[in-house]
């Protein structure tokens, strides 16, 4: 069994990473832009502090990181399924499970409406599937 | 390459989740308490809300199913690293690191470093001893019997 190829991973985990950070950013200013407001009132956060540079880029960083978590998943996934996007897209909705698992935890906390977790499950699941056919088509063996 | 042995996922998987329904429990309700209470007082949420039977339903139902993904992950990735708790390890890290990217998101806001930093470490605990718990139970007929 060949070993992974560090290198393309760490190269289509970035790729993947800006495409979910391109995602994010179009959800965040358009279907998740009254959302986001109620959650800043709702932890009595300051709104410009919310939208300054240190709030927003943990948030660039964590995408980057899931990237390269999701092209790593894929890689370790394909000898079993095969390269392709069949196994990108399983690679990716086996991340995006365990995440939206803790979200809907989080929303059952009272910490957010169950239309905002509808909508934001939803917006990341489209993030979380064009970022992993992104980064697995960077993804090569040999 | 032989197919995932569903039998086994489902009951390697129940076991994981009962593994880290019992971590997390000792976790939210001894270790973290008073962290979750602050965390209640200073982001406006009901600690009803918080420790109401929905929540604990929900959170017994989320660590079922973060059970069956752990082992699923383990299933998924075994030909690439072969059978063992090192495999297990790898499964149960990844699924680990999704979550706790997510919670560090909302560490921003709603949560605190601090409590990201402390939840998070009880997570992987709870996490890597499920994916060893569910990845002994898990086993292809035509490689390891």
């Amino acid at each position: 069994m060949a070993s992974i190829n560090t290198g393309r991973v760490v190269a289509g985990g970035l790729v993947a990473g800006v495409v979910t950070n391109a995602c994010d950013m179009l959800w965040h200013m358009t279907v998740m832009q009254d959302d986001m407001a109620a959650m800043v009132q709702k932890f009595g956060m300051d709104p410009a502090a919310a939208q300054s540079m240190s709030a927003v880029a943990p948030w660039i960083v964590i995408d980057f990181v899931f990237g390269i978590l999701i092209v790593w998943t894929y890689a370790a996934m394909r000898p079993r399924f095969g390269p392709g996007p069949k196994t990108a897209l399983v690679a990716g909705i086996t991340l995006y499970l365990a995440v939206t698992a803790i979200l809907y935890g989080f929303t059952s906390m009272g910490m957010m409406s169950m239309g905002a977790f509808a909508r934001g499950s939803a917006a990341e699941l489209v993030s979380t599937i064009l970022g992993s056919l992104a980064g697995a088509a960077v993804y090569k063996e040999t | 390459m032989s197919t995932v042995n569903t039998g086994k996922l489902i009951a390697g998987g129940i076991l994981a989740g009962v593994v880290m329904n019992i971590c997390d429990y000792v976790s939210n309700n001894f270790i973290l308490a008073a962290d979750w209470e602050h965390i209640a007082r200073i982001r406006n949420v009901d600690m009803g809300d918080m420790s109401s039977t929905t929540a604990l339903v929900t959170y017994v139902v989320v660590d079922m199913l973060l059970g069956l993904l752990v082992v699923w992950t383990y299933a998924a990735i075994r030909p690439r690293f072969g059978q063992g708790p090192g495999t297990a390890l790898r499964a149960g890290f990844a699924v680990f690191l999704a979550q706790a990217l997510l919670m560090a998101s909302y560490a921003v806001s709603f949560l605190t470093w601090d409590v990201f930093m402390r939840g998070g470490l009880l997570m992987l605990v709870s996490v890597l001893a499920g994916a060893l718990a569910g990845g002994w139970v898990y086993t292809e007929d035509d490689r390891d019997g």
